[in-house]
């Protein structure tokens, strides 16, 4: 289920929320083609790069620009000077733009066989899952609906292997600038996930820290419980409309909201700043797949080598270091390379169940008892915007106290008491911009953390006006 | 196929009525017309719910709507077809993962060529959009009488 919605969150985060900040949907028109598959077809073997199929996409836009309606595409920076590439790689990226919305589905659909439903999974309980697993039984898992879910799995990993990946390697070859644009703060922050053993002992995922961009100050978190991570997390309030001022261990916090006008010197935001003790001193730490993938290559771990190394292997050889992930286009190769690398395990993880049910083995949770006393834990998660967790205070079985601290907070998060910049702020400093109107390249950087700000108003319009409007600074 | 498609949040009180709707008669319409339709409770997602509208015969979208004249109040049933629809979209280049809702749906979808041919919004004014699981009183009696509606339109299209 994990793998499936990260296959799915990351292909779409891509495609559809964060390509056309670099592909001009417009100059698409002007592409040729023939040419456009061709390209195409050098950088991947994929079999749906045919000229038939860049023809009829082109057609296509063409409709819906003679018509004067884009649709989706309306309002997007067409024409803006900071779009470089070619027509035919708009086109190129236009095409596998369709086809990610029909791959996706594939991921989608996976993800609620697993679940039981999509969107908003209901079977989660404590301890587990609520899926139950049987295969003599037409309404539990069984083999059939596992084949059904490997099939789907495969179709979206073929994309991501064969399509996203070298799109982002080949769309971030026209713009190297932007690999050294954005980097901002220095430290990387994941959690290790994707167990192999029920003591969390083993995982898929690495997870750890790096601090000051250097490799070799890598440390290790092994599970939820290691004290490095359990010990260190703290949250400030100095910046945020929340009441006092103050930097607390998320089971000491409290959220008492007290909204002050906005004053960039004082308190200007309602995300607090999470921070991350290392070596005496809290400090912003950037979370998300640039994270996971610093953090696994600097323990030299297999997988998250491989996809590196493919990856670079696409990109100029002036360009060819891995020090161009900690950057802006960087954010986004290293989320291809989760991607990828999620799909690996994917595969791995479907016949791990397949051969622990073969062996009888349908246990789906592990019962807990909560214990008469006051406890304490915390649980967390890679999720696809970076490293989740949920701090928890348990009295006799009734929650007393719960915090959670989410990726896009550690991410977005203003500066702290040390007056030390978040992650977005961080990274925007220096940041070029050619048109302040029209400010494409701020939208690239902070997009390039899979910003997740807004669960908040979906009202219908009939005037068709700007309703949720996101203020991104 | 027809479907029926709820959407909103329901941590913002009536911005939730879309989803309280398809929890409340999910079933009893589903059975109702014995499996030829199929009700859906979208919450605030937008593409992964391509695949449930897919070349539908017909969509029935139940949401909030906001109000957009002076004698209409909140608990008002407000319908539009799918040109209205279709031509208030000015969708933007999006900023968040969830933003667009509705019209990023329909305008993605439209551009797949996988919309459905006929698509109505059936929706209501809305009293209370605070913090809160729980719909507003005026908004909860309304319930029924939307989905007598849904069924009175439902029974078109499928005989």
């Amino acid at each position: 289920m994990l793998l499936a919605h990260g296959l799915h969150d990351h292909t779409v985060h891509f495609y559809h929320l964060a390509a056309l900040d670099w592909v001009d949907v417009v100059s698409a028109l002007k592409a040729d083609p023939k040419k456009a598959a061709q390209i195409a077809q050098s950088i991947s073997d994929w079999p749906r790069n045919s000229v038939q199929e860049f023809k009829a996409v082109k057609e296509k836009i063409k409709g819906f620009v003679d018509k004067g309606r884009l649709g989706i595409f309306a309002n997007g920076y067409w024409g803006h000077k900071a779009m470089k590439l070619p027509p035919e790689v708009n086109l190129l990226a236009v095409v596998h733009y369709l086809q990610a919305l029909e791959y996706q589905r594939y991921a989608t659909k996976a993800y609620a066989i697993l679940g039981g439903k999509n969107p908003h999974v209901q079977n989660l309980c404590v301890g587990g899952v609520s899926t139950a697993i049987d295969p003599d039984d037409d309404s539990a898992l069984n083999m059939e609906k596992l084949l059904e879910v490997k099939t789907l799995l495969d179709k979206i990993i073929s994309f991501v292997h064969n399509v996203y990946l070298p799109d982002v390697a080949a769309v971030g070859s026209f713009y190297p600038e932007w690999f050294s644009i954005g980097g901002g703060v220095p430290n990387y922050l994941a959690a290790p996930d994707l167990y192999l053993d029920v003591n969390h002992s083993k995982s898929d995922l690495p997870g750890g820290t790096v601090v000051n961009n250097d490799v070799k100050t890598v440390k290790k978190i092994r599970n939820a419980n290691d004290p490095y991570w359990r010990k260190n997390v703290a949250e400030s309030i100095h910046h945020s409309w929340y009441k006092g001022a103050w930097i607390k261990h998320p089971w000491e916090e409290d959220t008492i909201p007290e909204y002050t006008e906005f004053d960039g010197k004082k308190k200007y935001t309602f995300v607090k700043a999470p921070r991350f003790k290392v070596g005496g001193k809290y400090v912003p730490m950037q979370v998300g797949p640039v994270s996971q993938v610093i953090v696994g290559f600097a323990q030299n771990h297999p997988l998250t080598m491989k996809w590196v190394g493919e990856t670079l292997k696409r990109i100029p050889k002036q360009y060819r270091k891995p020090t161009i992930l900690m950057s802006t286009l960087g954010r986004h190769a290293a989320r291809a390379i989760r991607c990828a690398m999620l799909g690996d395990i994917a595969v791995k993880h479907w016949e791990l169940l397949v051969n622990n049910i073969g062996k009888g083995d349908y246990s789906i949770a592990t019962d807990f008892k909560y214990p008469d006393k006051e406890i304490r834990g915390v649980g967390f998660h890679e999720a696809p915007r970076g490293i989740l967790s949920h701090w928890c205070i348990i009295e006799k079985g009734k929650i007393k106290k719960y915090q959670a601290v989410v990726p896009s907070t550690w991410n977005a998060g203003p500066r702290d008491g040390n007056n030390q910049r978040g992650p977005y702020e961080e990274a925007l400093v220096g940041n070029p911009i050619a048109d302040n109107n029209r400010p494409l390249e701020a939208l690239r950087t902070v997009h390039s953390f899979d910003p997740c700000l807004a669960c908040a108003i979906h009202l219908f319009d009939p005037k068709g006006h700007e309703i949720n409007k996101v203020k991104v600074l | 196929m027809v479907k029926v498609l709820g959407v909103g949040n329901i941590l913002m009180k009536d911005e939730g009525f879309g989803v309280r709707f398809v929890e409340r008669y999910k079933e009893e319409i589903e059975s109702l017309f014995s499996d030829k339709v199929e009700v859906v409770d979208g919450g605030t997602q937008t593409l992964p719910l391509l695949h449930y509208i897919e070349n539908a015969s017909h969509l029935f979208i139940i949401d909030v709507v906001k109000k957009s004249r002076d004698d209409q109040d909140p608990g008002d049933i407000v319908f539009f077809t799918k040109d209205e629809i279709m031509s208030s979209l000015k969708s933007r280049i999006k900023i968040t993962s969830h933003s667009g809702g509705i019209h990023e749906l329909l305008a993605t979808a439209e551009f797949e060529s996988t919309i459905p041919d006929e698509i109505e919004l059936i929706g209501i004014i809305p009293e209370d959009m605070s913090k809160g699981l729980e719909i507003s009183e005026t908004l909860k009696n309304k319930m029924q009488a939307l989905r007598d509606v849904l069924i009175g339109k439902l029974k078109e299209v499928i005989q």
